[in-house]
């Protein structure tokens, strides 16, 4: 399955967190890169899994499986991690699938009865083969700090 | 045509380096004040008649020597006393404009100058 | 064609106003000069003034912002007196010109914001200085008499003559049509010259002007050519009030008008049938219609993009070979291409190892690498080079504050400033213009006298503010002095009291540098009526905020009736910090070290006996003084994962975070690393459970921070919290080390506050508690470790256990001499030793033993020991130490031991006076080396 530069097709690229298929916007993205060492910043809320080095610039990397609540901080051990696009903000995931093109009439809107933690950062879904896919809403993630009100636990 | 644009202002300097490319003159050098600009109107008179700036347009008030100056030192030279010369300035105190009037220059451009300005400017002076 | 023109300019326009903004900032200073010269101003001085606003009204025209080039062209005139000679700057001339030099500055700052900005006021103001008899001639409305109708003679022949007929709606030129000679027209046509008519009044336009009407010829003939005139005719006619004629010349109305001193509405463009006169006509009046709020070219301009004269045009820009000096950059750009620096130096550092590695094989790999490392450090200095900025920037509008404020309240106060020229990083002079303010404000209106009162203290009536900057050791030091009255340390004290901002108590133990220091707490204000300069009573602790959040210091010293001293110190940069790298369990952290006055090292076992709680914190007693103390570890809630070494350890590892696991790995490099240390360097053994206590300056307060380790200190790039994390108090930003790892900045002001450190009621506990003690002591006797040592034959002193720090034992032999200094070598640093005599009226030491000792006491420089002839022994007792009057200084008392006398020494009193002799022998040892020199 190869994407093509169609722009009115919508591309995405896929990754698995918690055994849930996730994907996002390859447009929200500005690049992807390994993980490399990365430091924890300590009193910090949980859903920021700490701090790494990107070629001289500091990203802050958010702890996605927390975000969503399907992961406890600390859980998830990506090996890549997902920059977001004119930000040095970034989350890591474990595996890092393909990139996807559908036609933008194939996105639906995320049905109700899904987990609100999870709604608070997906809006839509992908209806594919192996199951749904929810796709990442990365205005919504990066503003997680305004809407994120559970507590660190380090503060407790 | 070599023209030698004087003003102690980059802005002025590029502005008016920007209309006279667009009126098709392309052969511009910069002075900075009156005396770089003697300097360099004396240097390329000195490599030879084919050398020498066919227009001076310069400004007034100037640290140093000023526009007038200039002028009269332009006017009072053997080689290079014939060269047209425009004065672009904001002066407009009569004594100076006289002054300049006497010592002959083919065009008195007050400050702002946009393109049409000193496209008729130049016309009026002969230069296009 | 011409519309691209037209863009260009339009594109340049922020390169005017920027050059007009300096403009405003080279004009202030000299009209303030100018007023303070009056009549004895130089001319360079007043050309500069003039060439300023001069410029400003060319560059106002270029950007067609008319209400700034209507007010500097009003400015002009005044200042085109001056230049005359016909007027000189009077305070009040001055007041106009700076007000409305004021009111420029407002209308470029709010340019482009679509506010217009009333400057009527400032204008009349201007103008009545020329015109002080009328008040506000706004418009003035030509009195005009119409000229009786003048009928030309049309008995010429046709061919040599052509008729013209003025252009416009003026009445002085309705009716009229002028006769030429056609061979003078066709030549002024043909040099495409302007053809104007002109009215000249005798009355108003020459005999109130004392000019004859040759004048007004010959300047007409020196500017262009007479075409027509009936000035002959018009001659003796009493009906008469002027004469008409027509003139061709090259200079605009505007400018012919000025020249001939004749108003526009007497002149006026003439018809003709020409091809190319339309466009002359539209060419004078093209900046009118441009002004107009639909300015669309009258005649369609052919859009064809004239791709060679674009060409020819970047190609001569390009080409042409560039004067200026400087150039105007964002901000943001340097930023961005300071962080790119910042990257390089990583990559640099991130080559180095491979290039170390071939180097052995090739030796070209260690000349590229040095060529690397000159490269980029070249690089890395020029950009931080590119961020700084001369004081001068800012401080040079201080002289225009310090003249308004005196002037409003009356004082005389000179203004003077050196060191304009040192440079800062811009952020820190950006942060440092409201604290100078304030500091500058509070001597005018607190420092200075008024000059009655200078006077009957027989001091000159002008006071004399002065701002020094120098740069001292990587940071900036700023002086502001005046010779005011002075700071009464008894009115602070009172101040203070009063508002309830100190105690009694508190009052009795205070220096006098202390007390002038009270005026740095919130709420103080020591003027009695609030005037609108200062003394709201926000004011110098706003100050010192702001000079600590530049990570500066601030100091005043003042002398009452003579004057103020205000020292500030203030690093050179903002962006790189020489930063102190820690580590408590795996992590890392940076400790700016400005903050750290000095760093303890506590052993195993030492860490408990040290550590005292008081008032619901721990404290450590340090030279008598006692701080807070937190542990970073319970802090930042570090849990411990690597206990010792071994298995347990990996298997522990397993079920850690991600982030720790990583951490981990730099944290056991860290260790690695401080292991190594330590063994090189250190002389003890490294424990886990011993620790370094950081002692952090806060204000005048001290707490203390306690780590595992410490490392180098690196000259780090401190870069902010990202918005996830910047609410975190502790942290100050993030940085990168230079083996690229990431670390957090510590926050010491962040992190007093989130423990919330209660400093004064650790104090007033200890306080209570030394009261306790005192009583105790003198009730009981207090049991003290003793450690008696001998100095000469049977001179017999002690000094408490916990006051020294050890004991060694040396043979005469290893003492050196230098001169009367004698020293020992210990661990390669030479150590000085004094003996007893040189303090205490005791007999002189003499070195006849075989061994002697040295005592080495606490609280002082570790380079310094006393010589002991035998140590006798440690005991303990609670014996009441007598002190009697014969007893010198350091001697707390006597007390008598197995039969001989001791004289104990009083610890701190006895540090002083080593303290003291060092000075001494530093000054003796500088002045002798001076003959030499």
């Amino acid at each position: 399955m190869k994407p093509t530069l169609n722009n009115h097709n919508f591309q995405y690229i896929t990754f698995r967190l918690a055994r849930n298929l996730i994907g996002i916007d390859i447009l929200d993205i500005r690049e992807i890169v390994p993980c490399i060492r990365v430091t924890k910043v300590h009193r910090a809320p949980r859903f920021v899994m700490g701090l790494m080095n990107l070629r001289g610039q500091i990203l802050t990397l958010l702890d996605i499986g927390v975000l969503l609540g399907m992961e406890k901080p600390g859980r998830n051990s990506g090996s890549h991690i997902i920059v977001f696009k004119h930000t040095n903000v970034g989350f890591a995931v474990d595996q890092i699938g393909d990139v996807f093109s559908i036609g933008r009439e194939k996105i639906e809107s995320i049905p109700v009865n899904i987990d609100p933690g999870i709604q608070q950062y997906t809006d839509t879904i992908i209806n594919r083969p192996e199951g749904v896919m929810m796709l990442l809403n990365a205005g919504k993630i990066l503003s997680c700090v305004r809407t994120e009100t559970r507590p660190s636990k380090e503060d407790l | 045509m070599k023209i030698l644009i004087v003003d102690d202002k980059a802005s002025i300097r590029a502005t008016m380096k920007i209309i006279l490319v667009h009126l098709g003159l392309s052969d511009i050098t910069e002075a900075v004040d009156g005396e770089d600009a003697w300097y360099k109107i004396n240097d390329e008179a000195e490599k030879g008649r084919e050398h020498m700036f066919e227009l001076i347009v310069s400004d007034m008030e100037m640290p140093g020597m000023t526009g007038l100056e200039l002028l009269r030192a332009v006017r009072t030279s053997p080689e290079v006393g014939k060269t047209p010369f425009i004065m672009a300035t904001t002066v407009t105190a009569r004594q100076i404009i006289l002054e300049t009037m006497r010592l002959g220059i083919q065009a008195y451009i007050i400050k702002p100058f946009d393109a049409h300005t000193v496209e008729l400017k130049l016309k009026q002076a002969g230069i296009l | 064609m011409s519309n691209d023109g037209h863009d260009c300019l339009d594109a340049m326009s922020s390169e005017f106003i920027a050059e007009i903004k300096d403009d405003l900032a080279s004009l202030e200073p000299a009209l303030l000069a100018m007023e303070k010269k009056g009549a004895g101003t130089d001319d360079d001085l007043i050309n500069h003034a003039f060439r300023s606003i001069h410029s400003i009204k060319g560059g106002a025209g270029f950007i067609n912002f008319k209400e700034l080039s209507s007010l500097s062209h009003a400015m002009e005139n005044v200042l085109m007196r001056v230049r005359e000679k016909t007027l000189v700057i009077t305070s009040d001339i001055a007041d106009a010109l700076l007000t409305g030099f004021d009111k420029m500055k407002l209308m470029v700052e709010r340019i482009g914001k679509g506010e217009a900005c009333d400057y009527e006021k400032e204008k009349i103001a201007l103008q009545n200085i020329l015109n002080p008899d009328k008040k506000a001639l706004g418009s003035l409305a030509s009195t005009t008499q119409f000229p009786s109708v003048h009928k030309d003679s049309d008995y010429l022949p046709a061919e040599a003559y052509q008729v013209l007929k003025p252009l416009g709606t003026s009445t002085i030129f309705q009716g009229h049509e002028f006769l030429v000679d056609k061979k003078r027209l066709d030549h002024a046509l043909a040099g495409q010259k302007f053809i104007y008519a002109v009215y000249v009044r005798f009355e108003t336009d020459l005999r109130a002007r004392n000019k004859g009407e040759d004048a007004i010829v010959d300047d007409i003939q020196s500017i262009g050519d007479i075409l027509f005139s009936d000035l002959e005719e018009s001659r003796g006619q009493e009906e008469r009030e002027g004469f008409f004629c027509v003139i061709s010349t090259i200079l605009d109305l505007p400018l012919l008008s000025q020249v001939l001193e004749i108003g526009k509405t007497q002149m006026t463009l003439v018809d003709r049938q020409f091809a190319d006169y339309e466009t002359l006509v539209k060419g004078v009046s093209s900046r009118v219609a441009k002004d107009k709020p639909a300015p669309e070219p009258v005649e369609p301009v052919p859009a064809e993009p004239d791709e060679d004269s674009a060409q020819g045009a970047s190609e001569s820009i390009l080409s042409a070979s560039s004067t200026a000096q400087t150039l105007r950059i964002n901000v943001d750009l340097i930023s961005r291409l300071m962080n790119r620096a910042g990257e390089l130096v990583l990559a640099r550092n991130q080559l180095r190892p491979f290039l170390a590695e071939n180097a052995k094989e090739n030796s070209l790999a260690s000349g590229i690498m040095q060529n690397l490392d000159m490269v980029t450090t070249d690089i890395q200095e020029a950009i931080m080079q590119m961020r700084m900025q001369p004081v001068i920037d800012l401080m040079g509008k201080y002289k225009r504050v310090v003249r308004d404020i005196a002037r409003r309240i009356s004082k005389k106060v000179d203004f003077i400033l050196e060191g304009g020229d040192v440079e800062v990083d811009r952020t820190v002079l950006e942060k440092l213009a409201n604290p100078l303010t304030h500091l500058i404000r509070n001597c005018i209106d607190h420092g200075i006298e008024s000059p009655k009162e200078r006077v009957g203290r027989s001091k000159p009536e002008t006071g004399t503010i002065r701002i020094k900057t120098s740069h001292q050791g990587g940071q900036v030091h700023i002086t502001i002095s005046d010779d005011g009255a002075g700071i009464d340390p008894q009115l602070i004290l009172s101040k203070a009291f009063e508002k309830g901002l100190v105690t009694e108590d508190q009052v009795d133990k205070m220096t006098q540098k202390e007390k002038i220091a009270l005026i740095f707490l919130p709420g103080f204000t020591t003027s009695e009526e609030i005037t609108d300069i200062s003394g709201r009573g926000v004011g110098m602790d706003v100050v010192k905020t702001n000079i600590e959040s530049l990570r500066g210091r601030i100091e005043i010293d003042t002398v009452k009736g003579e004057g103020t001293r205000v020292h500030l110190i203030i690093p050179l940069t903002l962006a790189i910090v020489p930063s102190l790298i820690v580590s408590t369990g795996a992590f890392k952290f940076a400790i700016p070290q400005v903050s750290i006055k000095e760093i303890l090292y506590l052993e195993k076992g030492t860490v408990q006996n040290q550590m005292e709680n008081i008032a619901g914190s721990e404290v450590l007693r340090l030279r008598g003084r006692i701080f807070p103390v937190i542990r970073l570890r319970t802090l930042l809630g570090i849990r411990t994962y690597i206990e010792a070494t071994g298995t347990g350890e990996k298997e522990e590892e397993k079920r850690k975070a991600l982030a720790d696991r990583r951490q981990d790995a730099v944290g056991q490099d860290a260790i690695e690393d401080s292991k190594k240390r330590m063994q090189k360097k250190d002389r003890r053994r490294h424990h886990w459970d011993t620790t370094y206590v950081i002692v952090l300056k806060l204000g005048e307060n001290l707490f203390g921070l306690c780590v595992d380790a410490l490392y180098d200190i690196e000259e780090v790039v401190v870069e902010p919290l990202s918005e996830y994390i910047r609410h975190l108090k502790c942290f100050a930003g993030t940085t990168l080390l230079g083996n690229g790892d990431v670390i957090t900045v510590l926050d010491i002001q962040g992190i007093a506050a989130f423990s919330s450190l209660k400093f004064d009621s650790i104090k007033t506990a200890e306080e209570k508690r030394n009261e306790a003690k005192e009583k105790e002591a003198k009730a009981k006797g207090e049991k003290r470790n003793l450690i008696i040592f001998c100095s000469g034959k049977n001179e017999y002193f002690a000094l408490e256990l916990k006051n020294i720090s050890r004991l060694e034992s040396l043979n005469p032999g290893d003492i050196h001499y230098t001169g009367h200094l004698k020293y020992v070598e210990y661990k390669g640093h030479a150590v000085l030793l004094f003996s007893m005599d040189e303090f205490l009226p005791v007999n002189e030491f003499e070195l006849t033993t075989d061994e002697i000792f040295a005592v080495f006491p606490k609280h002082i420089s570790s380079r310094v020991g006393i010589i002991a002839s035998a140590i006798i022994d440690t005991i303990e007792t609670d014996q009441l130490i007598d002190r009697d009057d014969t007893c010198p200084e350091p001697v707390l008392g006597k007390l008598f031991m197995d039969g001989r006398m001791v004289q104990v020494l009083d610890p701190d009193k006895f540090a002083e006076m080593i303290e003291e002799k060092l000075m001494m022998t530093k000054g003796a040892g500088a002045s002798r080396e001076n003959p030499h020199s």
